[in-house]
């Protein structure tokens, strides 16, 4: 059985406007199984958006391959595209931008059916219904707009959005990361369930390597465009093995005190260690000089990450 | 920054073509023959075909249109067919006046527009309901009639001020500044009303932004706050706002010098229509856009000043 | 503003989102109707003129020259005994006409070119986008003369020039529009169903054009009338005797010493025509707005730099709470409220926390909590629209919520400080770093000379560990990274050594390894010179790795406050226990699994 996701040496760039063109990814290569959890990590810059929109078919990729089902999703006439929207869907970080507020909830929740052809009015009330309820959502909510719910709730739109077409692979471009954390927890509980009862796979991108451990069954480690590690979910994040990952690992910081106080004074020996730290912790500053090498176009597409909850109503 | 100005250059030269093209063109549908015209009506069908010869009108159409524009790069705008007066003479005489009402139209209206706008942004109240009242104003009256009923009130009825003519400069400057009062402010209202509400706009949002908290917050007092870091970074926009005046400042010539009887180049216009002195329109034509072309260049550059992101480009 | 303030403010609108059809709403909605039936109104009247006009428009009547109103004619008389009002009905119809065939030709060359423009981008953009440029630099008013000199009985070749010209303004902004629409994320979703592009544009995009282009619609509206009925003013485009109102402005004009009473009518009807439509284009974008997105259109409308938050509304002086303890800074009983009236909404209720000197403390909370309203109180920060119902601020026991402006002016920077959550958007886009070091340095120090200011700014940056700092202070705020930037801002707000430091969630906006080097920074700073710190922030980890005491606070109450090892160990209220839970850590925290 062909693996649901498969990339192998994918390399996207992006047109500067003079000289050489902007390598965002390279030499990247993973796999994801039906029912299974892969989680892309990375700051800033790292090219993980960028991955989850090649897969989309959102950016064009230079070179490598990306086939779901052992179907190439590269370079797709739209026919071609429309068909393989039945088995790839994806649910986006930003839950204000994410669904159009000029149109109700129940025409957005319908768009991925309408546009697999063959829709009826009535079938798509029964539709729109049983999604709202799977999210824990009202029935009422179908005839208002966006702007009357709040972030999470939105949030849940976009996974039933997602999911009306019945897809097996669902790209999650930071689905969280706008959030409350208590919100987190709802919504992260909503799509674990969800890929329990219909094996979804789901290529999971994130900056919250806290959320990865707990979440995603794998991890890829992403630094400036390439993976520096990957491996088993858990053991990455408690026995890291590449010094980037290690540097990530020892800079997030945990909510216990006692405990985090012992990883800040390992920390800090890190990073008074050796040259090598300081080094390193220039790197970290994405120090871009006078003029930024990063192009603008790329610099929109990797938004901080770390945009957190205290960016929307409650 | 260089490239800025650079690509504001290159946009002009197609610019000034097209305009000259389009109005030669538009020269070549007129049912007026320019010979004839001349001739007036007690010429022989010899004489006007001498004439056309001599004037080139029997070559083809891109051919004249070439020997004009060699003629303008020499700094020869022609002669209008109707009077023989050289267009440049023309043009040299008048252009002060409508420079002085142009000029002195934008500067007015930027600096009643910002005060009344920044004084609305930060005060609102009273100001606020005044610049509703003055935008509703600038949009609803057109210069024109607003020019008849400034005459009206404080020439016809005051008695305060001219209803029309011009006093040179060189001849009377009080006289001078006198005449220009009434048109000035005809031309400046609308002026008035679009800066004065982008300003507004444009204050409002940048009052709002993180860094005039910042800023306060570090015991920056209010002066500075406003004057300096508001107004700078609310002055983008606004200067935008600048340039399409100026731009409509050149329509609002043609109106308001004919109710004022002023002499330039706005005036000219008309009676070259009704004259169908065509080179006279061409003139004008690239007068007009040259000093677009100027004031364009003069907004990037400002532009740039203000705005230290576009300075890198 | 950041997030949290821009929800006070729109959480009073949150209950009003209307979920009525825009059409509908339309309807019913008072400020587009009104405009629109008075527009009906001329419009009807002047296409119906050769049925509603007392007297034929050309007839002369000799004996009654230049009257003013009366009973047979309601709008008087003009130089040749025509009734006015007739002439105004019937030269409505070409001025009004003229306007129409302006606004068509507008429409039908603008609207498809910015769309496909800013749809499709590339090549076809950019050659648009330059044809735009050129045209719209073209000082139209003699491309019209010119046509009008060709033709000069054609207002029709006049307006269709005028509507060409003006087309390329509308291009510009539908072009802008459609590429904002078009980076929606909803758009991306709608591509990843395969929606058909055709779709996109109708269902997406053109919904979202229909305000902007309105608005510009109305906009031009009112310049071509103002053009049509000026050309017909100098006698352009019209044949005399026939009526127009420019023309009746121009016979205005000519008796102007006799009877300038005429200019009222004349000019009247062109500026209420106009200003019903300037009305028509604000009433459908504040329609538009208040459908579709959470707030009331946004601004506010006036921002007042005089005191933020108005002063206390009932006399609460004697409210003096109980004794500080030696506390730094005591906050006690704070209740803040936003907007008006009955639509007031409390975002902050009976809060009270004490901050010591060299004490770290958090006040933790998700959005919505009230935290960042609490935190700017401090300083006398909140917009206008702000209330302060009840409390009080002390700093060595000065109520700080009792000071004036200019008072509190002092204060602000040399006693408090501040940093907040977006280092790139707290610095002024339009100034180099050393520029605004060197003003706040100089406020608080006035004495100092040029080369003074320099090196203090340079010991500030310095002092937060910038590397390179004589570099910096020449940058501009986008030519630094996040780090660097938020770096800068804690030079900014140290640059008076206050003794309290207020803490707006600094880095949320940062990456992981960026915070911890902040982290870092303010800790070591906060332990050098003794300051004493509130933290906001909702993020868990980062009050157990930084502060000393908690705050936690829930829909602008206080849920619990404690000690940090406390507050993680045992914590009393269920909702910490949920936040607690909720969070997901990167190691596995023995207690809590046990708890949970």
């Amino acid at each position: 059985m062909p693996d649901l996701l498969r990339v192998e040496d994918l390399r996207v760039e992006y047109r500067s406007r003079r000289g050489e063109p902007f390598v965002a990814v390279q030499e990247v290569g993973f796999t994801i199984a039906p029912g299974e959890t892969v989680a892309l990590v990375g700051e800033s810059g790292s090219g993980k958006t960028t991955i989850g929109k090649a897969v989309l078919g959102l950016e064009r990729p230079a070179a490598g391959t990306i086939e779901v089902d052992g179907v190439s999703a590269i370079g797709l006439s739209a026919g071609r595209r429309r068909r393989l929207a039945r088995d790839l869907q994806v649910v986006f970080q930003d839950p204000y931008s994410s669904l159009n507020p000029a149109l109700t909830i129940a025409r957005t929740l319908t768009e991925p059916l309408r546009a697999q052809g063959g829709f009826s009015r009535s079938r798509a009330d029964e539709d729109v219904r049983g999604l709202l309820a799977r999210v824990g959502l009202p029935v009422d909510a179908a005839e208002r707009y966006p702007a009357h719910f709040s972030g999470g709730q939105r949030q849940r739109i976009a996974i039933a959005r997602a999911l009306s077409v019945g897809p097996r692979l669902v790209v999650c471009d930071e689905p969280t990361s706008a959030l409350d954390v208590s919100t987190q927890r709802t919504v992260l509980d909503l799509l674990a369930e969800l890929q329990r009862e219909r094996s979804l796979g789901y290529l999971f991108i994130t900056h919250d390597l806290a959320v990865v451990r707990e979440f995603a069954d794998r991890v890829l480690v992403l630094k400036e465009g390439r993976i520096v590690e990957s491996g088993d979910a858990a053991q990455v994040c408690e026995r890291p093995s590449h010094p980037y990952t290690q540097a990530l690992v020892a800079a997030a910081p945990v909510p216990d005190p006692v405990i985090q106080r012992a990883r800040r004074t390992q920390w800090l020996e890190r990073r008074r260690g050796s040259a090598q730290a300081t080094a390193a912790a220039d790197a970290m500053d994405h120090d871009p000089g006078p003029v930024t090498r990063v192009p603008a176009a790329m610099r929109e597409k990797e938004t901080s990450c770390n945009r957190n909850a205290s960016s929307g109503p409650p | 920054m260089a490239r800025l100005i650079l690509r504001r250059i290159a946009i002009s030269i197609p610019l000034i073509f097209v305009v000259s093209m389009l109005v030669f063109a538009l020269q070549s549908l007129s049912p007026t023959d320019p010979a004839q015209a001349l001739l007036g009506t007690g010429g022989t069908q010899e004489q006007l075909d001498a004439l056309r010869e001599k004037l080139g009108l029997n070559l083809p159409l891109w051919q004249q249109y070439t020997n004009y524009m060699a003629h303008v790069l020499r700094g020869d705008f022609m002669s209008s067919y109707r009077t023989g007066i050289p267009v440049t003479t023309l043009i040299a005489d008048r252009l002060p006046v409508t420079l002085a009402l142009i000029i002195l139209g934008v500067v007015v209206g930027t600096i009643v527009g910002v005060a009344l706008g920044t004084a609305s942004a930060i005060r609102g109240g009273f100001f606020g309901k005044l610049l509703d009242f003055v935008s509703l104003a600038g949009l609803a009256l057109p210069n024109f009639w607003l020019g008849l009923a400034l005459v009206a009130v404080f020439a016809v009825g005051l008695r305060l001020l001219p209803s029309g003519g011009y006093v040179p400069f060189t001849q009377n400057p009080v006289g001078w500044a006198v005449s220009l009062v009434l048109p000035v402010a005809a031309l400046s209202l609308g002026g008035i009303a679009t800066i004065a509400k982008t300003t507004r706009e444009s204050m409002l949002e940048v009052m709002n932004r993180d860094f005039i908290r910042t800023l306060r917050a570090a015991g920056l007092g209010g002066g500075s706050i406003i004057w300096k870091h508001g107004l700078k970074n609310a002055a983008i926009p606004v200067i935008s706002v600048v340039n399409l005046n100026f731009i409509g400042a050149l329509t609002g010539t043609v109106f308001v010098e004919s109710v004022f009887v002023l002499p330039g180049l706005g005036s000219l216009v008309v009676s070259a229509v009704n004259g169908a002195e065509i080179q006279v329109l061409e003139g004008v034509a690239l007068t007009f856009t040259i000093i677009v072309v100027i004031v364009n260049l003069l907004i990037d550059i400002s532009y740039g000043w203000l705005n230290p992101k576009v300075r890198a480009a | 503003m950041t997030a949290e303030l821009a929800t006070a403010t729109s959480s009073v609108d949150l209950r009003t989102a209307d979920r009525r059809h825009l059409l509908r709403r339309a309807v019913t909605f008072p400020p587009l109707m009104i405009p629109l039936s008075v527009l009906l109104v001329i419009v009807l009247a002047c296409v119906l003129a050769p049925l509603l006009s007392p007297y034929d428009p050309l007839a002369q009547d000799l004996l009654h020259v230049k009257e003013l109103p009366s009973a047979l004619h309601w709008l008087g008389t003009d130089a040749l005994g025509r009734d006015v009002l007739s002439r105004l009905l019937f030269g409505g119809q070409t001025s009004l006409l003229g306007v129409v065939q302006a606004l068509v030709v507008l429409l039908v060359v603008g609207l498809p070119l910015g769309l496909v423009a800013g749809y499709f981008g590339g090549i076809v953009d950019r050659a648009i986008s330059v044809v735009v440029e050129i045209v719209m630099a073209i000082p139209s008013i003699v491309v019209i003369m010119a046509v009008l000199s060709v033709v000069s009985r054609s207002m029709l070749a006049a307006m269709v020039t005028f509507g060409i010209l003006g087309s390329a303004g509308l291009i510009r902004i539908v072009r802008a529009t459609t590429i904002a629409v078009r980076g929606e994320l909803y758009v991306s979703a709608a591509r990843v169903s395969g929606v058909r592009q055709g779709s996109i544009v109708f269902f997406h995009v053109l919904p979202r054009i229909a305000g902007p282009l309105i608005v510009q619609m109305s906009i031009f509206a009112s310049i071509a009338l103002a053009v049509q009925t000026g050309l017909a003013y100098l006698g352009f485009g019209i044949i005399v005797p026939a009526p127009s109102w420019g023309g009746s402005v121009a016979e205005a004009a000519q008796l102007l010493a006799a009877n300038p009473f005429l200019l009222v009518p004349s000019g009247g009807i062109i500026a209420i025509t106009i200003v019903c439509f300037a009305f028509i284009g604000d009433a459908f974008r504040d329609l538009t707005v208040s459908t579709w997105s959470a707030s009331s259109g946004g601004q506010p409308s006036r921002s007042d730099l005089r005191r933020g938050g108005s002063r206390l509304v009932a006399a609460e002086a004697a409210q003096s709470g109980g004794d500080d303890g030696g506390a730094l800074l005591s906050v006690s009983g704070l209740t803040i409220a936003f907007g008006e009236g009955d639509r007031a909404t409390t975002v902050v209720e009976d809060v009270s926390f004490q901050l010591r000197r060299g004490e770290v403390v958090g006040l933790v909370g998700e959005s919505g909590s009230g935290k960042t309203v609490t935190a700017l109180t401090i300083l006398g920060l909140l917009p206008a629209s702000a209330t302060i119902r009840a409390g009080s601020v002390r700093l060595d026991g000065v109520d700080l919520l009792r000071l004036r402006e200019r008072e509190l002016r002092q204060v602000r920077g040399s006693r408090i400080g501040l940093i907040s959550q977006e280092p790139m958007l707290s610095l002024d886009p339009a100034f180099t770093v050393g520029n605004q070091l060197g003003e706040i340095i100089r406020r608080h120090d006035r004495g100092l000379d040029r080369r003074q200011v320099r090196a203090r700014a340079l010991e500030l940056l310095e002092f937060v560990q910038m590397r390179n700092p004589a570099d910096v202070l020449r940058r501009f705020p986008h030519e630094l990274s996040g780090g660097m930037a938020q770096r800068c801002s804690i030079a900014a707000a140290l640059a008076a050594s206050p003794d309290v430091l207020i803490a707006d969630e600094p880095t949320t906006a940062l990456d992981v390894t960026v915070q911890a080097e902040i982290l870092e920074l303010i800790r070591s700073i906060q332990q050098r010179t003794g300051m004493g710190v509130i933290f906001v922030t909702h993020n868990l980890g980062v009050v157990a790795d930084l502060c000393d005491r908690a705050v936690v606070m829930q829909r602008g109450r206080v849920v619990e406050q404690a000690d940090i090892l406390t507050l993680f160990a045992a914590p009393a209220e269920p909702y910490t226990r949920q936040l607690l839970s909720a969070t997901p850590s990167l190691v596995e925290i023995p207690e809590r699994t046990a708890r949970a």
